[in-house]
């Protein structure tokens, strides 16, 4: 009895690797130009998402003893988003924002995760 | 008179705060969803449809920092690990002392395997087989192979192979997959001849194993590789001037590194 338990927990048994689902391609017929590249996205407007637990993408950064507030997920124009967030957030001196074009992010200085957070949500849907 | 100008005042400013936070707008657009690239056959290379791919996988921007990582990981991964050395564990003299311990008026002495003595024995070294490779998230690996495929599409040097309906117009020498009628060199050789591509290195990617197109390739082994779309690495297609994939292939690593 006894040593059939232990056998048992010995056992291991190999989970199946899940297997990968090919991208389904969409007929030509059921996309539009606005969908396409040139369609005006990055000029002078940008798209930030939201994560997928519905949050905005908002982080506090330590870094040693410098604390900044990332904002992340950003694609467009980082210059306007800057711009129309400093607009929108009293709070955010735009000398103390700087942004990294390639990768998307937008850095403030100080922990104000809470504060874009909010200024987010009240401002955008 | 002095408390109600007081309040009038302030009444004016909470106006003016409230009608400057009204104004601002955030200008928010949706970013393309979807590229267009053209299919092909093979090997005249001929377009004969178009079919919609993510941007997410084939128009991402240029990270080096992701690819170098890839590309570092790939090639800790490949190492075999067969550095060794001898340790004073794998006793390649005798077990004998070499002096008395006391008397001779010299050093006190051991026997001969001592690191520190003249001798090729090591205190701490290196025993093969030895596994170098390192860990990466695979987040950042599928964003490297997104970025290093997005970088060939922008620059024109992906050509995707297949059909996705039986309308379209295709050469009857032609095919919809990436081989070669006969396995002889000489196929290649006038597919390379065709499309100016001496000089080149060129990669093809087929969904399984194609024997003529492995076959015929030998002859320019230096400058092709064909690899089935599992065994696909970074480095590959870095390294690549020319990218001929099957479409199956293509949804396939879509599939697997396109999800965000």
């Amino acid at each position: 009895m006894k040593a059939s338990i232990i056998s048992l927990k010995s056992v291991k048994i190999p989970i199946p690797k899940p297997t990968v689902k090919p991208y389904e391609i969409p007929s030509l017929s059921s996309i539009t130009a606005e969908q396409l590249p040139n369609n005006g996205f990055g000029l002078k407007n940008y798209h930030i998402s939201k994560t997928k637990f519905g949050e905005w993408p908002v982080y506090k950064k330590i870094q040693n003893t410098k604390v900044t507030t990332e904002v992340k997920r950003i694609k467009g124009d980082l210059d306007q988003f800057k711009k129309d967030l400093t607009n929108a957030c009293s709070f955010i001196n735009s000398q103390n924002v700087t942004v990294n074009k390639k990768a998307g992010y937008l850095n403030i200085k100080g922990d104000v995760v809470e504060k874009v957070k909010s200024c987010l949500n009240e401002n955008l849907v | 008179m002095n408390m109600i100008r007081q309040s009038l005042r302030g009444l004016a400013t909470q106006a003016k705060t409230a009608g400057e936070t009204s104004a601002v707008k955030f200008n928010i657009a949706q970013p393309p969803k979807y590229t267009l690239a053209s299919l092909r056959s093979f090997p005249s290379l001929e377009p004969h449809n178009f079919i919609p791919l993510p941007t997410e996988f084939l128009d991402v921007p240029l990270r080096r920092d992701f690819l170098w990582s890839a590309v570092v990981f790939e090639a800790d991964r490949a190492r075999v690990g067969s550095g060794n050395v001898i340790t004073r564990g794998d006793k390649p003299y005798s077990h004998k002392k070499l002096l008395p311990q006391k008397g001779t008026g010299r050093a006190r002495q051991g026997d001969a395997n001592s690191p520190s003595r003249y001798n090729e024995v090591k205190a701490h070294g290196i025993k093969a087989p030895h596994d170098w490779s390192t860990k990466l998230p695979f987040k950042i690996y599928s964003k490297a192979v997104a970025t290093a495929f997005a970088d060939q599409y922008r620059n024109g040097k992906l050509f995707v192979v297949g059909k996705i309906d039986s309308t379209s117009n295709i050469r009857e020498a032609d095919d919809t997959i990436v081989d070669f009628k006969y396995p002889h060199e000489e196929a290649t050789k006038q597919f390379v001849d065709a499309h100016d591509l001496r000089k080149l290195n060129l990669l093809f990617i087929t969904d399984v194993q194609r024997d003529n197109l492995l076959q015929s390739t030998e002859v320019l082994a230096k400058k092709m590789d064909v690899i089935v779309k599992e065994e696909l690495e970074v480095r590959d297609i870095l390294k690549a001037n020319r990218i001929y994939i099957e479409l199956p292939a293509l949804q396939w690593l879509i599939g697997k590194y396109g999800s965000d």
